[in-house]
């Protein structure tokens, strides 16, 4: 059971392109030593009163006012709010609309230019957009993260409709099961294995995004407070920011994977228990 | 014949083209209220003023140097640092983990490092694009260099190609369709970067143009920049395919990548 966590289904990698997939699990710690080794040189050199390389431990000063107000706080959990409810959504709406435009051949081929050309299109370009329709809103936030979020998860799921094999389609309407049923005990257990693995990739994707937004409107969040640091020229405080937000996508891509071994998990023991 | 015009996806044109009446119809018939949503027919209107203005020609020539830039300096230091982890087993061991570490931070969340560091320049936005283009082409390559299977190592032994053999006839060849798909990932990354760092850091180029034409409440300008900036992205990525496939033939065909 824990052997088969860590290895991708086959059919999990035939649905990604490019083979990235790294054996994480066997990455040794003691890779951490370069970097722990430049931060302490930084803090033993660094001059903590430099404008543009402040030391770790400046970092950490400049943080405690925003710790102590809880703005720090505040802005973590809007971030994370966005994050997660845009994710949510984003992956229904790219579950659902990927198993339907990949269920049949014509409109796989009626709708694919289309949803290349919004695939390719940068989410950054989106933003003086939908700031400018919806306003600054936490709904024009929710907009820009969820688009760009739901592609990774209709493409993998598309293609894997469109690789699901015929006969487990007219195996269900030989054995007379409902639509509910069928959709239910087929694909959703089908299809889950993609919608994961598109989840994987959207989940920094939405994490990058929403930073953005942040960072370009300013609306409350993590993104907010680094875009304000970096235009009071207060660099220790940007570094700091730096640093969570680094340990908020590792938190992301964390929960992710573990989520997908979960699932995998459990499935890959569901036809016996 | 017939197969080129098979290979043309006539439905999905027309879809596309389908969508863009009905967006045109539902504006002009006042189906759709937004008031910031142009109909196509304006935003084409609007790119004609975009370019015979000239500002689309600098704007575009600004922001594809700075990304393009940056993602060169970024395959040539991103294959060689693949190159040392994915050769050596010791330097894997110990550096990947830090690596993986500063990947993990999110790139945007240095845009405003890089501005503090660099202020409103060029070479801010060539700096950012670097960065963004580095971590997929370093990893993609590593991930490469590891995926030669073993029986054709066990061939070269055979051949007693030796070590500089090994590298150049066998694992390079076999890495080159991945260091592609990173190289695009890559240039997909700084262009997008590219953009950020105009938005918030440098006021020139495409990302810039997009925050003024929102704020000026020139709606139609600002979706002919959108327009462009998508077919952009798709042009360089099929300069790229492109000319990987004219130098690289072998090795894409046998990725599947070749039509």
């Amino acid at each position: 059971m824990t052997a088969t966590r860590t290895e991708p289904r086959p059919g999990v990698t035939a649905a990604s392109k490019p083979p990235v997939r790294r054996r994480s699990a066997g990455t040794p710690m003691r890779g951490l030593i370069p970097l722990a080794l430049v931060l302490l040189l930084w803090q033993a050199l660094g001059n903590s009163e430099s404008p543009y390389f402040p030391p770790p431990s400046a970092w950490i000063r400049a943080l405690k006012p925003s710790l102590d107000d809880g703005t720090l706080y505040a802005g973590l959990g809007w971030t994370t709010l966005t994050v997660v409810l845009s994710l949510v959504l984003a992956t229904t709406l790219g579950a659902v609309l990927g198993a339907l435009v990949g269920s049949s051949r014509r409109m796989d081929r009626a709708f694919g230019p289309s949803l290349e050309f919004l695939r390719v299109l940068p989410a950054a370009a989106l933003v003086p957009l939908a700031a400018l329709i919806l306003g600054y809103t936490m709904q024009m936030k929710l907009a820009v993260v969820i688009l760009p979020a739901t592609w990774p998860v209709l493409l993998t799921c598309r293609s894997a409709r469109r690789s699901m094999s015929s006969v487990l389609v007219d195996v269900t309407r030989t054995l007379g099961l409902s639509r509910r049923q069928r959709i239910r005990k087929v694909m959703v257990p089908a299809l889950m294995p993609a919608v994961l693995l598109g989840l994987r990739v959207s989940a920094p994707l939405a994490l990058i995004i929403t930073l953005l937004v942040e960072i370009v409107t300013r609306i409350n969040g993590l993104g907010a407070l680094l875009g304000q640091a970096q235009a009071n020229f207060r660099s220790a405080q940007v570094y700091g920011l730096l640093v969570i937000a680094g340990a908020l996508g590792f938190a992301v891509n964390w929960l992710v994977t573990r989520a997908e071994g979960a699932v995998a998990a459990r499935m890959s023991g569901g036809p016996t228990g | 014949m017939t197969a080129v015009l098979r290979r043309i996806n006539v439905v999905g044109i027309a879809a596309m083209f389908s969508v863009l009446v009905l967006w045109e119809l539902s504006v002009r018939t006042g189906l759709v209220t937004f008031e910031y949503i142009p109909p196509p027919t304006r935003v084409v209107a609007g790119l004609g003023e975009i370019i015979s203005s000239g500002e689309l020609t600098t704007n575009l020539v600004h922001t594809l140097t700075a990304a393009v830039v940056g993602w060169a300096i970024a395959c040539v230091v991103g294959v060689l640092a693949g190159l040392a982890l994915g050769l050596s087993r010791a330097t894997w061991t110990y550096s990947m983990a830090s690596v993986d570490a500063l990947r993990a931070l999110p790139i945007v969340a240095f845009v405003p490092v890089a501005v503090l560091l660099l202020g409103f320049t060029m070479e801010m936005e060539i700096v950012v694009a670097f960065y963004a283009a580095l971590w997929p082409i370093v990893l993609n390559t590593v991930a490469g260099l590891r995926s030669v299977e073993v029986r054709l190592l066990e061939v070269g032994r055979v051949l007693r190609l030796g070590h500089r053999g090994v590298l150049w006839k066998l694992r390079l060849p076999a890495a080159t369709p991945f260091i592609i798909v990173g190289m695009r990932l890559g240039l997909s990354v700084s262009l997008v970067l590219t953009l950020v760092s105009e938005m918030v850091g440098n006021p020139a180029g495409l990302g810039f143009a997009l925050l003024q034409k929102a704020q000026s409440l020139q709606p139609e300008q600002m979706f002919a920049y959108i327009v462009v900036i998508g077919v952009a992205g798709i042009v360089l990525n099929a300069v790229l395919m492109a000319l990987a496939r004219l130098l690289f033939p072998g090795q894409m065909a046998a990725s599947g990548e070749s039509a």
